[in-house]
């Protein structure tokens, strides 16, 4: 159930409506929000009419540019790193280091195997 | 005002969704259909009829940017008051910071133009007095209810309140305001209701 508009307390709240002391205030508010507004309609009717062709023609606009920028950065970035590389490095083992420039015998020279079963036998010590 | 018969017809969902589309008539037509209970409530908060006009006008262009925001486009009434509510309340905090200055209470509420007549200003005088004596909320209600026609049902939904809330709060501010108003002369009371006669 809804309760009836008290007449008394609607006549003297009109005197609130800006419309009482100013006619054709409605109007021009309406108006007024309408205009501001239009910026932001046309925005949306842009928007609403973009294609699936648009979207991805706008993708390829951003990220083809930045894709060959991001390589001429990359191959500027790897030339510049190769002239400045510095000599390799050559590693050595440890007996390596021991024995390198020493003088000694070579290792030594087995016998070659007697087809016949006879001894091995080595002809050099260290 | 753009509105056309079969727009009006429309709910405000199907606004709504057009709205979203950049639609600029189905968009006036629910600035027509709630221009005025946005200013109601935004008056109820402000009390002043130059803060009320600017948090409506602003409260329409912000929920047009935010209408994605509106998970429930049929519901659009209460999404919109609640942003009128916090642009309105905005306001007064920025109104209180910049204190220092505050136009005289004489010239606080008046409407935009002149008062035309002397009895009718005392009368709009008395009325700001009343109101200014209801809650917030109170003010809203009877507001939305005795001027814009609300229902009771509409005013609950739209101001999330329960409906016997919503009851109670618009029987006690009827009161409030009888009692207020009610030392104003049967003469003056006639006068003025002449003078709001469209």
């Amino acid at each position: 159930m809804t309760e009836p508009i008290d007449p008394a307390t609607r006549e003297l709240l009109a005197l609130l409506d800006p419309e009482t002391g100013d006619p054709g205030y409605w109007p021009r508010f309406h108006r007024w929000v309408v205009t501001s507004a239009g910026p932001e309609l046309a925005r949306r009717r842009r928007t609403a009419a973009l294609t699936v062709a648009d979207v991805m023609l706008s993708w390829w606009r951003t990220l083809v540019p930045a894709a060959l920028a991001t390589a001429v950065l990359a191959a500027a970035m790897l030339l510049r790193d190769g002239r400045a590389r510095p000599a390799p490095v050559a590693y050595v083992d440890v007996d390596e280091m021991l024995t390198v420039g020493v003088e000694a015998p070579e290792m030594p020279a087995f016998e070659i195997a007697d087809p016949d079963g006879g001894i091995v036998l080595v002809n050099e010590f260290f | 005002m753009v509105s056309t018969p079969r727009l009006a017809a429309l709910g405000d969902g199907e606004l709504v969704a057009r709205t979203r589309e950049g639609d600029r008539d189905a968009f006036g037509t629910l600035v027509e259909r709630y221009m005025r209970s946005a200013y109601a409530v935004a008056l109820s908060v402000t009390g002043r009829h130059e803060d009320a006009q600017d948090a409506a006008q602003e409260s329409f262009l912000v929920a047009l940017e935010r209408l994605e925001e509106c998970r429930s486009p049929e519901r659009f009434a209460g999404w919109l008051m609640t942003i009128v509510r916090n642009r309105a309340r905005n306001l007064v905090r920025r109104e209180v910071l910049r204190d220092t200055d505050q136009l005289p209470e004489t010239a606080r509420s008046r409407s935009p133009t002149p008062e035309r007549d002397l009895e009718t200003h005392e009368l709009r005088g008395r009325l700001d007095e009343a109101l200014g004596g209801l809650s917030e909320v109170q003010r809203q209600i009877v507001l939305l209810h005795d001027l814009e026609g609300w229902k009771h049902r509409e005013i609950a939904d739209r101001l999330d309140l329960p409906s016997g809330t919503v009851r109670s709060h618009l029987h006690f501010a009827r009161k409030a305001l009888r009692s207020a108003l009610s030392a104003l002369r049967p003469r003056e009371r006639g006068e003025a209701a002449e003078q709001v006669k469209p």
